[in-house]
């Protein structure tokens, strides 16, 4: 992944963490005392980001050059759900490699942060892809249940209105006015020609005639 | 002055010529023309940085910064430093036992720079120095780690810079090189030479006023090493261990080298 993609991602969540944290300091203490980086490895978008506390609020890398202490490693939705709530890896579908503590104190954190992951994660997308990509990729992590027709209505939007590559109905309709207009135009243009014709020609035509 | 105006001065003997964008300068002259672009443009640089890039310069300064692995301790020096975006990042990261020096050549820029700094309330680990990158008055052995982002093209001996660069390094401390290069894809480029032989000057003559000094960035970028050449001259300095990474499709490039 380009760099300067990666670094966009990461400073779009750090921006979102942070945030949350300005209205929660209590939180914003504690995570200052986790100096230990945490990798979060997503397999689909690959993409890893490094995390650790500061004095001021959480800092996300794309690139980190200090030892990690824990490495988890799944898929984004399994990686988010493991991080928002304190439930156990078993069944997660997350892997984790190194110190379970670090996770633990970071799960701790995040589940009394009041952050809406949903919006934050489109957002964050739809910063790089497009608002409206940004909201078909996290309907499909399946955030609730009447999803699907929601995505597909996304979809066609997105295709239609984002991509521009398929005409939408509005559009068709547009044009086969527009069609039909020129047609009806060209329809009297041809009837107006020929009523010329038949004056510019009718003595001629005699004329010829009589030739 | 304008900084594309004829240069009266520039003698026909010389031999010791240089780029000043597409123009060859006498060596000499080409700091004073740099000096005379960059004093032209202080004031308004921060704005005009935003507009030209879209603010991923942005980007690419985080991206510079994770890179450097400076933290706590560390004493850290930025060359060309201009407004002071990396100086910034730096001296939070290093926090108070640790030292950045915020240096530039010109000295609008750096007072721009200082400014900046204490506006934004920092004041206790960071100093100030003019200096230029080919003559940097440290001993040897100074720091762990140093950068010129967007600098080096403007420096008239690079090769003298990067050796002088290496001598103030310590062992083990990096360079980090941020600068434009060669974009990796022939589509992406003609885009880019459209948008910055066009578009970029036509900006800073309605932003700053100043179309010049703007046809001379988008030319001196042409005219700076790419990818491969600049890893070479860090070898050929002495750095150890020397990568790159392309960011933006190679529209720019983070050049890494160890001091060994
Ligand atoms: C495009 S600005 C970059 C400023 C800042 N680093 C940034 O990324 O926004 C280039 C700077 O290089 C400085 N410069 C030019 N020649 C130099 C030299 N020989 N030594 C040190 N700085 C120099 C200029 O004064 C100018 O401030």
């Amino acid at each position: 992944m380009d760099p300067s993609i990666s670094a966009a991602i990461t400073a779009s969540i750090e921006s979102v963490i942070n945030t949350a944290f300005k209205y929660d300091p209590a939180s914003q203490q504690k995570i200052a005392e986790i100096t230990d980086v945490l990798a979060i490895e997503s397999t689909a978008p690959a993409l890893t980001i490094y995390c650790h506390g500061t004095s001021d609020g959480v800092r996300i890398m794309s690139h980190c050059e200090a030892p990690t202490a824990t490495q988890l490693i799944g898929t984004p939705l399994a990686l988010i759900s493991l991080l928002k709530k304190p439930t156990t890896l078993a069944g997660s579908g997350v892997e984790l490699v190194g110190s379970v503590g670090l996770l633990q104190r970071w799960q701790a954190i995040l589940n009394d942060l009041d952050i809406d992951w949903e919006d934050a994660i489109s957002n964050v997308l739809g910063d790089i892809a497009g608002p409206m990509a940004g909201k078909i990729i996290s309907s499909g992590l399946n955030w609730s249940r009447q999803q699907n027709a929601e995505q597909a209505r996304l979809l066609k939007e997105y295709i239609t209105e984002e991509l521009k590559v398929t005409p939408s109905k509005a559009e068709i309709t547009g044009f086969s006015e527009a069609v039909g207009e020129i047609k009806m135009d060209a329809e009297r243009l041809q009837a107006r020609f020929s009523q010329l014709l038949a004056k510019t020609y009718a003595p001629t035509n005699n004329k010829d005639a009589q030739e | 002055m304008s900084a594309t105006e004829p240069n009266n001065t520039e003698s026909k003997q010389s031999s010791d010529k240089t780029h000043f964008g597409y123009e060859e300068v006498r060596a000499e002259d080409k700091a004073e023309r740099v000096a005379g672009v960059f004093h032209s443009v202080a004031g308004k640089y921060d704005l005009m940085n935003d507009l030209m890039s879209g603010g991923i310069h942005r980007l690419w300064k985080r991206f510079t910064i994770e890179v450097s692995g400076v933290r706590p301790g560390h004493k850290v020096l930025d060359i060309a430093g201009g407004t002071g975006d990396l100086a910034y990042k730096f001296s939070k990261l290093v926090g108070d036992t640790g030292q950045v020096i915020l240096s530039d050549i010109n000295s609008s820029m750096l007072s721009v720079g200082r400014d900046r700094l204490i506006d934004r309330g920092v004041n206790r680990n960071v100093q100030y120095a003019q200096l230029d990158a080919q003559f940097l008055p440290f001993a040897d052995d100074t720091f762990d780690c140093v950068t010129i982002a967007f600098g080096l093209r403007n420096v008239t001996d690079k090769d003298m810079a990067l050796r002088s660069i290496l001598r103030v390094l310590k062992p083990g401390g990096r360079l980090l090189v941020l600068e434009f290069s060669k974009p990796q894809n022939s589509l992406l480029e003609k885009v880019y030479d459209q948008y910055s032989f066009r578009l970029l000057p036509f900006m800073g003559k309605v932003i700053t006023n100043d179309a010049d000094s703007y046809r001379y960035l988008a030319e001196s970028i042409r005219m700076h090493p790419d990818q491969d050449t600049l890893k070479g001259m860090m070898d050929t300095a002495g750095f150890a261990n020397t990568e790159f990474y392309n960011m933006t499709g190679g529209i720019v490039a983070l050049h890494k080298g160890i001091k060994p």
